[in-house]
């Protein structure tokens, strides 16, 4: 099936399979493997993107479902050269061991900062709720979307 | 992996039920797709058609009617829980689609596929049991309207007729002093997939339970009203004791399968009479929240 859909603010026209999930997609045909193929479930969150703005999980949609809507990845965060807030503090607080998850949590943490820059630490860890770290129990993730939602409101921590 | 199929996409409901009419058995509606794309992901579930709902206007509104509320099937649980229109009388609905861990589920997941798909945890069924909600459902015959307590038929299966679509969900008015909760116990502070749940509506009169309805989820075929333990409410005032015997009563109407996965039996009839003292309870005290002393 033909569709256009916008990636990382670029749109792109594709022909897919009905059965390929947006993950497969991203993944296979645009080379954007910041999105991680793990559970194909919708259990674990590795593979989150943001759909119009909401996170969704990329193994649970059809790439036909996704059609014409906005797009963004973790690839689509960093701004000519130079990360996110959210990527900065992940690194200032060392908030990943394998990396595996990291992806998912920042789009997840993207989600929530676009929704507000003033999140509470329970807020911070509802908007995580769909994500699974097996490595870091979560803390430093946690202060780290906590970090980068004062650098964004242009304070300091 | 898997094989293909052929996805249509409609252009209204009319259009749904003439391509799923024309698609005859082998067609299938799909919504959010939370639960059926893991399902072909796994090849547990392998159509050779599918109908796409979840683009439909139509099936996307949400709005008081008269004293009531119309849930479009195609409203998500973000949607849900988001809604001011879901507060108040109708709140065990919001507290249901709270209770649901992931927002990747919630943003995607609709109430329609939550009802339609029949899966015997679903969060958002016993709410609508305990408020009473009407199903619309059209097909090419025409509309008729379904008590949700009709339309589940049994898991996994509903009362819906091939060429029919769930339009939406119809919550009647309700009276002064009318309140409802939901409560669940599940893993992940309570945002996994329901181990029980007990659901609470009721009017508070004098200091008294009136008309109370009460619903089990997760620890019955399909979720369903314990008339024992509402019998057993109607009058009384909701003292420890009380809240314990109807606990006690819903515990014993309890029939969780012997190979449950996600908590075992034992475990589950427990679990319901704490769930159901808590939900009895916050149903009461917003009751005297929101309406005030009248319900004293």
């Amino acid at each position: 099936m033909n569709i256009s859909l916008t990636v990382n603010s670029t749109l792109r026209r594709l022909s897919v399979r009905p059965e390929a999930t947006l993950l497969t997609v991203l993944r296979d045909e645009l080379e954007l493997i910041g999105a991680k193929h793990a559970c194909d479930g919708g259990e674990c969150g590795a593979c989150t993107v943001l759909i119009d703005g909401r996170a969704v999980s990329s193994c649970t949609i059809l790439a036909v479902a996704a059609r014409d809507r906005q797009v963004v990845t973790v690839e689509g965060l960093a701004h000519n050269g130079s990360l996110h807030p959210l990527q900065k503090a992940f690194v200032d607080r060392g908030a990943l061991q394998c990396g595996f998850c990291a992806g998912g949590m920042l789009m997840s943490a993207k989600a929530l900062l676009d929704k507000t820059l003033t999140p509470s630490r329970d807020q911070v860890k509802r908007a995580l709720a769909g994500n699974l770290c097996r490595c870091t129990g979560y803390q430093g993730i946690i202060d780290a979307v906590l970090d980068a939602a004062d650098m964004l409101r242009g304070g300091t921590r | 992996m898997r094989g293909t199929f052929e996805y249509l996409i409609p252009s209204c409901i009319d259009d749904a039920i003439a391509l799923r009419r024309q698609a005859g058995e082998e067609g299938r509606f799909i919504a959010g797709g939370t639960e059926i794309v893991p399902r072909m992901n796994r090849g547990e579930f392998l159509p050779t058609c599918l109908i796409e709902l979840a683009r439909l206007k139509e099936l996307s509104l949400l709005d008081v009617d008269g004293g009531g509320l119309r849930i479009g099937a195609m409203i998500t649980h973000a949607e849900v829980e988001g809604s001011p229109l879901t507060k108040g009388p109708w709140q065990a609905l919001s507290d249901a689609s709270g209770s649901i861990r992931s927002p990747q589920v919630t943003n995607c997941g609709t109430i329609g596929g939550n009802i339609a798909f029949g899966v015997p945890s679903a969060d958002l069924v016993p709410p609508l049991l305990a408020l009473q909600a009407n199903l619309r459902l059209k097909g090419a015959n025409g509309e008729r309207y379904l008590p949700i307590g009709d339309f589940l038929i049994g898991p996994y299966r509903n009362a819906l007729e091939d060429d029919e679509v769930l339009i939406e969900v119809r919550l009647p008015g309700t009276g002064e002093n009318f309140a409802s909760a939901f409560c669940k116990a599940a893993k992940y502070h309570g945002l996994g997939l329901a181990s029980a749940s007990v659901t609470a509506a009721l009017t508070l009169r004098e200091g008294r339970i009136r008309d109370a309805r009460i619903v089990i989820g997760a620890a019955t075929p399909v979720p369903k009203r314990v008339a024992e333990a509402e019998g057993f409410l109607e009058g009384k005032t909701p003292d420890e004791n009380v809240l314990r015997e109807a606990g006690r009563l819903v515990s014993a109407a309890a029939e969780p399968r012997e190979d449950s996965i996600r908590a075992s039996p034992f475990y589950k009839r427990r679990v319901l009479v704490p769930l159901t003292e808590r939900a009895v309870a916050r149903a009461v005290t917003r009751s005297r929240a929101q309406h005030g002393e009248d319900g004293k």
